[in-house]
């Protein structure tokens, strides 16, 4: 075969490619291209019918040429046969190997494992559900949902307890007892919204006069019970929201009962209760901010509940008498010794504000109980 | 001005995902190198030809370890491939990774064969391996070396769009996430294909005069000085690109600038403007451009180029630092930043990125024992013997 006749072999070869390209690439039907492998293989034989044409034209080229010097020994290819049959191999199997890989259903919906919901639903339940802590741990949980913690479900301190709640408690489940477990939702954070109670540890051991740092949140919080609300918070009274510094302000902000210069009273409690801001002003709780006892949940964008928490517990989580709180901070009492000595020994419903009002605030008419 | 998303606050794209384009660059680049001599006819390149290419292959064995350690579950990697995802970047990585690997492989065999064939007529383990790479056929003459010529020439000449291909995928990557200002934009491919060179000239500038001075060669000063004046050419681009880049944006003023201009003055400010542009950037730009165009003593002039190459490596690495650390600093509020700052012993720390980027140059070692990369290294006490 001559120069040009390989020639015109290669022009009728790329001439095919090309018509094979657009057999490939489009449905007659619809006219539409087809799926994006169709247009790899469009890709493919058009660059193969390019490759073609130059190698043509080069032959053509070559042909019309005075007769070429002689270039020296033809290059020999025999021994690259077995590599490019171990690649072609391995290419093969791993492709093949892909091809079984793939998950059934895949492509069923999109590029998605179309088994993924029934596998998903297929799984055992691992979570019990609140119901079924109940049916054991009833105590607990009266005391859970009438506090701080009742929208937080059994399962997101103590881990999923199916397995202990069908062993009838035998199975370990998870307790919880470091105040690091505490401050994965309570540490202070720039990110969480300002409303969410969060703690400096440093500052609020500071408060409460703590002196060891190794002291755990339960110590003094029940975990069931954080704040011994003495009602329970869905029967609290409805508040307008209460906005905090750290709503709008980022950052440390010091929560203080007087607003800055020239900021609008968005927040301010003096803003509606003025005489019992002043009155609390003058006495020996000064210090002490109003949501600090007057505990606000935010239900929605417009409003909230407040709690006037009046156990005897709660007033306690700053003036317990214990080896870890300094002397300086709030004075400390012994609970029950206390009522001992004030003659109200093994009295139940005893509360500190029955005696201690005068350094708090006075009650005035509009906030009832 | 400061507010994060909740999910913002930790950086989860750390050291080594500032590794993994950093490495894969210098895949690139080591191997745009290897075909300057193999498909361009450079021929003062010839003494790092080979060297260049088995630096490709060994980075590219490890480019991807980075992020498997990243990873959690790292056998899920190859889902990626099992069950490809058209709207997944990562996706279409896998295949050009894999692709790119053979490619590469294929070229040293063809580029290597008459060197393993040599060390395959020896004894011990390392022959053995060699047989077996080249089939048990250790036929060799003047045709076989044409065939195997031809063929290397075209892998090198098709692994160039594959190499730019695999690292403008990486930039491809970042590029891409049009929630992200400081990534989103179409200049992160080029960039990266630009910068992945210049690491990749850098590393072999800086590897090649190791060698040669532990070893004791003499270094091919053709070839140091066309390498040093391709490393200015292609990081004179690099940079340009990168300023123009952000100058683009400052420019235009558009509404992420508020948050763009406060990243770079805050959070970037040493490793972005103090580094990378006016320490790593400018005096390797003066040194280059000092032993392009003045005539100086070979000494100074090989010095020079060093200290330079090996600024550049730096300042690679410190531009997919800022890339990739700088990009995460940023709220998707565009109100704030978080910080990260890199641990020495974590999982992802700086301790295991040291080790993973060690590992490509004891391979690389591994690899010269069996084949020398360099066969035409000249003995320094040769050249005395001569004069």
């Amino acid at each position: 075969m001559n120069r040009t006749s390989r020639a015109f072999l290669f022009f009728a070869a790329a001439l095919a490619a090309l018509i094979a390209a657009f057999a490939a690439g489009w449905d007659h039907d619809t006219g539409d291209a087809r799926s994006t492998a169709g247009m790899a293989i469009v890709a493919l034989l058009v660059v193969t019918a390019i490759v073609l044409v130059a190698v043509g034209v080069n032959a053509v080229l070559a042909g019309r040429d005075a007769p070429r010097a002689p270039a020296g020994p033809r290059a020999s290819y025999r021994h690259t046969v077995p590599l490019f049959l171990v690649v072609g191999v391995t290419v093969t199997a791993a492709l093949t190997a892909r091809s079984f890989a793939v998950p059934s259903g895949f492509g069923a919906h999109g590029y998605f494992r179309g088994t993924a919901p029934t596998e998903a639903r297929d799984f055992p339940l691992r979570h019990a559900g609140k119901e079924r802590c109940a049916e054991c741990h009833e105590d607990e949980l009266n005391l859970h949902d009438k506090d701080a913690h009742a929208k937080v479900p059994c399962e997101t301190c103590h881990g999923p307890g199916a397995q202990h709640a069908d062993a009838s408690g035998d199975a370990p489940i998870l307790v919880p007892r470091a105040k690091e477990d505490c401050l994965v939702c309570h540490r202070i954070l720039d990110a969480r919204p300002g409303a969410f109670p969060q703690i400096s540890l440093q500052d609020h051991y500071r408060f409460v006069g703590v002196k060891d740092d190794n002291v755990q949140c339960i110590q003094c919080h029940s975990p069931h019970e954080p704040l011994y609300m003495d009602r329970d918070l869905r029967t609290a009274r409805l508040h307008p929201l209460i906005h905090r510094c750290r709503d709008c302000h980022i950052g440390r902000t010091d929560e203080t009962l007087s607003r800055p210069e020239a900021h609008p009273a968005i927040f301010e409690c003096s803003y509606c209760h003025k005489t019992i801001v002043a009155d609390a002003a003058a006495r020996k709780h000064r210090k002490v901010s109003c949501t600090t006892c007057h505990i606000f949940f935010r239900d929605s964008d417009f409003a909230g509940r407040i709690i006037r928490d009046a156990d005897p517990r709660f007033c306690l989580l700053c003036h317990r008498k214990a080896a870890f709180r300094s002397d300086t901070a709030a004075p400390g009492i012994d609970w029950p010794a206390h009522l001992k000595d004030v003659g109200k020994e093994g009295l139940k419903n005893a509360r500190c504000i029955d005696c201690h009002q005068d350094r708090i605030h006075t009650i005035a008419p509009r906030s009832r109980p | 001005m400061d507010y994060v998303f909740p999910n913002e606050i930790n950086v989860t794209w750390t050291v080594m995902i500032v590794l993994y384009p950093y490495i894969t660059g210098l895949v690139a680049g080591a191997f745009i190198v290897s075909s300057l001599y193999h498909v361009f006819g450079r021929n003062e390149l010839k003494p790092v030809a080979r060297f260049s290419l088995a630096s490709a292959f060994v980075f590219l064995l490890f480019a991807t370890l980075p992020l498997l350690v990243h990873l959690g579950h790292p056998e899920r990697a190859f889902n990626i491939m099992i069950t490809p995802n058209f709207t997944s970047a990562m996706a279409g990585f896998g295949y050009i990774y894999t692709t790119y690997l053979i490619l590469v492989v294929l070229e040293i065999w063809f580029v290597m064969r008459a060197d393993f064939i040599r060390r395959a007529k020896g004894t011990g383990l390392a022959a053995l391996v060699c047989r077996a790479l080249l089939f048990f056929n250790l036929h060799e003459d003047e045709q076989t070396r044409k065939g195997d010529h031809k063929i290397a020439t075209f892998l090198a000449g098709l692994g160039i769009p594959l190499a730019c291909l695999l690292h403008g995928y990486v930039g491809f990557l970042f590029g891409s996430l049009k929630a992200n200002p400081w990534w989103a934009t179409p200049l992160m491919f080029v960039i990266f294909i630009f910068s992945a060179i210049v690491s990749g000239i850098s590393v072999l500038i800086f590897h090649y005069f190791v060698v040669s001075f532990l070893n004791g060669w003499k270094v091919d000063q053709a070839c140091v000085r066309s390498m040093g004046r391709y490393l200015w050419g292609f990081m004179i681009v690099a940079v340009a690109l990168e300023l123009l880049e952000i100058l683009s944006i400052a420019y235009k003023q558009t509404e992420e600038w508020e948050v763009l201009g406060e990243l770079i003055e805050r959070k970037l400010f040493l490793s972005y403007v103090v580094l990378q542009f006016m320490t790593f950037s400018l005096i390797p730009f003066l040194l280059l451009g000092i032993a392009a165009l003045i005539k100086l003593r070979e000494r100074l002039a090989n010095a020079i180029t060093w200290i330079a190459a090996t600024m550049l490596l730096a300042q690679v690495l410190l531009m997919r630092w800022n890339v990739v650390i700088g990009g995460q600093l940023l709220s998707k509020s565009l109100r704030g930043f978080t910080s990260y700052f890199p641990g020495l012993f974590e999982k992802e720390g700086v301790l295991i990125a040291v080790i993973i980027f060690t590992m490509p140059f004891i391979i690389l070692y591994v690899f010269h024992r069996i084949v020398p990369l360099f066969p035409d290294a000249v003995p320094k006490s040769a050249r005395t013997a001569e004069r």
